[in-house]
């Protein structure tokens, strides 16, 4: 039984949905056609029975209107002794001949039978006393047919009172039969209703229990999608019971759940291995710069540096190389400078001091092609500034500006005071800088020092960055350049206010 | 673990009981339909007894309770006798008289008449041409003596007037003085002659009491359908010559008269005799508004009918004259039959 249940829903849920709806809807059109054929019949069949009920006074009416026909059909022919009316007589009493076969001839205790009885025995006489006068009446017997016509008319008068009565009994008794018949109809009507209304109620209870069948895994299938647009993947797996196409879209949304999922995971480990990359490669950057520093630093041991300059300025005043001591002497405070005022500030004597440290170094490297004008107001020398930046603006101005020019490069460092501003300006006659790369510099887009170059390392952005910060103000620094090969000056002007003298 | 697949399937379930239902009433629809039908008696199923014979009872006033229980009786002893009795008249539309009704059964070819005749010419002609085509005719409580018929089956009506006058000596005073016969007017009507006769001769026999006594008849044309009651009222109304004793040879003007009594407060001042037991007759003569009244054994009179016409069918021969026992019923006697009515 379990496995007639068990085959039968597995054969159910392998069906589509069309099949399953055609089938359903065919099912209940069926149940409510079988109804009503039903109901149709049993009215049918009450209806004839109905029918039947008065059929016995329809054969009733017929005879009585035979029998007229007769007794008209002799009358008339007595009065006129015409062959038609004759012929019409003798087709009536034929007519009539048969209807009377019909009737009962047995005694019984029923009266209706038994006045049918009398009717036809009643008949049979009235025919012989007819046919008599009929035959009188050809025999021209005019005394005997008068006489037998009394006595037709007579038996016709008797016998129509019979029919009559016989038919208003049957009339009542069929009536009796009737209202049995109607309260029968009546008792049918009530429980075709009924049932066809249970009919219908349990088709519609049908359709809704498949609609739902159809409805719930679709709501189900919802309500996951849902549950995964606002992230969570815990939910469980639409379960799938059938193999129709609701089942097929839940199976295919199933799978993509677990492919999502999967997916998601894929690109989480994905993105973890990239952080790690990246992480790697950062790290590896700082050891590299951090290396490059060692490396400099290892290169520039300042103490040694120093005390190497100094003996060597002590030989070559031993040995009388005057120049060459004094070069080397500049070189050492080039250098002390340098390593002394790394992290302190220095006052504006010190920087321009240094400034002619630097181009003495570099007169004797260039033999002298450098020339180097200073006009500085005596009382602003004692000004503080960040140090290290008035070097590398030479710097710059002598690798950038005068290198590679071929008339004579000249260097003027003017330094003044004008409406509470201290000016510091640096020009030279090179071949000056394009617009766009003085905006680039003031952007601070720079490249960052080439350590090959001759140079000491510290470039314009640098200076340029360290005077907004010690200052705290944008417009610390100005680059003019007329154009091409018309020079460049670069102005610091900066607030007088704040200078202080040094501590 | 039914349980538990009912549950999964409720629904389901439920549906299969629904449609059970549907099915069920149905199947039983249909049952019940085809047994109404055929209780309903729509089909002349109706299983009747058939007979050999067929007798026609003729009678005048079939209404009358007296022709009923005749019939009753009649219909019970042919049945013993495997025929059935038909009253020819009964339930027609038409109310036919007696002449007309023996021509109806003559032609219906029955094989025997039971007939209350009369003396008419015409009823004897049709007599005659009954038991020429083979029809046994027996003639009940009024006889048609000059035709063929096999037998008479009545009452002795010489011993009925005799009882009549005995009683009327009995009620006899010193004021009685005049009697009245009420009868039938048609002219031949012997079995009321032979009455009257019987009368007068019982009366008179006292001579002592009848010399004071004028016996008259009334003749009442029964013709008229309600010639009794006129005529009755009529002689109450006439209060010069108020009779004394009323003496009544049929139901009708039995009842009719002591109505009249009644009505006109005569209760005690008019005598009647009456005649067959009805229940309203047997109560008047309880309350002595009736003083005394002839009865008719009906039943023996039915079963003697048909028993005639059997003998008569099986033998060929039947005796010419069977009598039907009377009973004089006064205030004595009358509870008993009271009681049996009831």
């Amino acid at each position: 039984m379990k496995r007639i249940i068990n085959s039968l829903q597995h054969k159910w849920y392998t069906l589509t949905i069309r099949i399953k709806l055609v089938a359903v809807f065919m099912f209940t059109c069926f149940i409510i056609f079988t109804v009503n054929i039903f109901m149709y019949m049993n009215i049918d069949s009450m209806i004839s029975k109905i029918n039947q009920v008065y059929i016995s006074n329809v054969n009733l009416n017929e005879l009585s209107g035979a029998l007229a026909s007769i007794q008209n059909g002799m009358t008339d022919y007595l009065s006129t002794k015409g062959s038609e009316s004759l012929q019409g007589y003798y087709s009536s009493e034929q007519r009539y001949g048969k209807l009377l076969s019909r009737l009962n001839t047995t005694i019984t205790d029923s009266h209706i039978l038994l006045m049918e009885k009398n009717i036809k025995n009643m008949s049979e006489a009235y025919l012989v006393v007819t046919r008599e006068t009929v035959q009188a009446k050809r025999g021209r017997n005019v005394e005997k047919y008068k006489k037998n016509y009394d006595q037709a008319s007579d038996l016709f008068a008797y016998i129509n009172t019979y029919i009559n009565s016989l038919n208003n009994e049957q009339f009542k008794y069929n009536s009796d039969n009737y209202k049995v018949l109607l309260i029968s109809l009546g008792y049918l009507k009530t429980i075709s209703m009924t049932i066809l209304l249970i009919a219908i109620i349990s088709s519609v209870f049908l359709v809704y229990i498949l609609t739902h069948n159809i409805t719930s895994p679709l709501i189900h299938l919802a309500k996951a999608a849902n549950q995964i647009a606002k992230g969570n993947f815990e939910i469980n797996l639409v379960e799938v019971k059938a193999l129709d196409e609701v089942g097929v879209v839940s199976k295919a949304f199933n799978q993509m759940i677990l492919s999502i999922e999967a997916y998601i995971d894929k690109i989480k480990i994905n993105l973890e291995t990239e952080n790690i990359m990246k992480a790697k490669e950062l790290i590896m950057t700082s050891h590299l710069k951090d290396a490059q520093l060692k490396y400099l630093q290892a290169q520039i041991n300042p103490h040694f540096l120093f005390n190497t300059l100094n003996a060597g300025a002590q030989l070559a005043m031993m040995e009388e190389a005057d120049k060459t001591c004094l070069f080397i002497e500049n070189m050492a405070d080039f250098f002390r400078y340098n390593i002394k005022k790394i992290n302190e500030d220095a006052t504006l004597e010190e920087e321009i001091r240094l400034v002619d440290n630097y181009i003495y170094i570099l007169n004797v490297r260039f033999s002298g092609e450098i020339h180097f004008e200073k006009t500085i107001e005596e009382d602003l020398m004692k000004v503080c500034v960040p140090s290290m930046i008035l070097q590398p603006i030479v710097e710059n101005a002598i690798n950038y500006g005068i290198r590679e020019v071929s008339w004579q490069g000249v260097i003027k460092l003017k330094v003044y005071e004008e409406a509470d501003h201290i000016y510091i300006s640096i020009q030279d006659n090179g071949v000056g800088i394009s617009q766009g790369k003085i905006e680039e510099i003031m952007r601070g887009e720079i490249i960052e020092p080439d350590l090959s170059k001759n140079s000491n390392g510290i470039g314009l952005g640098n200076v340029i960055n360290r005077l907004k910060l010690y200052y705290d103000c944008e417009d610390i620094i100005e680059i003019i350049s007329s154009g091409k090969n018309q020079g460049t000056e670069v102005i610091i002007h900066i607030p007088s206010m704040s200078n202080k003298k040094e501590t | 673990m039914d349980m538990k697949i009912f549950n999964k399937h409720k629904k389901l379930v439920l549906l299969v009981i629904c449609y059970s239902i549907i099915i069920i009433i149905t199947t039983f629809s249909i049952f019940y339909f085809r047994e109404r039908l055929l209780s309903a008696g729509i089909a002349n199923t109706i299983d009747y007894q058939q007979y050999d014979k067929h007798y026609a009872i003729i009678t005048s006033n079939m209404d009358l309770p007296f022709w009923e229980s005749v019939y009753e009786e009649a219909k019970i002893e042919a049945k013993k006798h495997n025929a059935y009795v038909e009253y020819i008249g009964k339930d027609l539309s038409t109310t036919y008289d007696t002449q007309v009704l023996l021509r109806i059964a003559i032609d219906c070819a029955v094989d025997g008449i039971i007939i209350e005749s009369n003396e008419s010419l015409e009823v004897t002609k049709l007599i005659n041409e009954a038991v020429e085509k083979g029809i046994a005719v027996i003639t009940v409580l009024k006889d048609s003596p000059k035709s063929t018929r096999q037998c008479f089956v009545g009452i002795n009506n010489y011993n009925l007037g005799k009882t009549y006058g005995q009683q009327v000596l009995k009620i006899w005073d010193k004021h009685t003085k005049r009697i009245l016969v009420l009868m039938d007017a048609s002219k031949q009507n012997t079995n009321q002659n032979i009455i009257y006769s019987s009368i007068r001769e019982a009366i008179l026999q006292d001579a002592a009491k009848s010399k004071q006594l004028d016996i008259q008849t009334v003749a009442i044309n029964n013709n008229n359908t309600f010639s009794s009651e006129e005529a009755i009222r009529d002689i109450i109304m006439d209060t010069d010559n108020l009779p004394d004793i009323i003496i009544c040879l049929n139901s009708i003007d039995t009842r009719c008269a002591y109505q009249a009594v009644v009505d006109h407060n005569k209760v005690g001042k008019i005598d009647i005799l009456g005649y067959y037991n009805s229940q309203d007759i047997l109560s008047a003569v309880q309350k002595e508004i009736i003083h005394s009244t002839i009865s008719i054994d009906a039943k023996q009179m039915g079963a003697l009918c048909v028993q005639a016409l059997d003998e008569y069918k099986a033998t060929g021969h039947v005796s010419d004259y069977l009598p039907v026992d009377t009973q004089l019923i006064t205030l004595k006697n009358v509870n008993n039959y009271l009681k049996k009515e009831n």
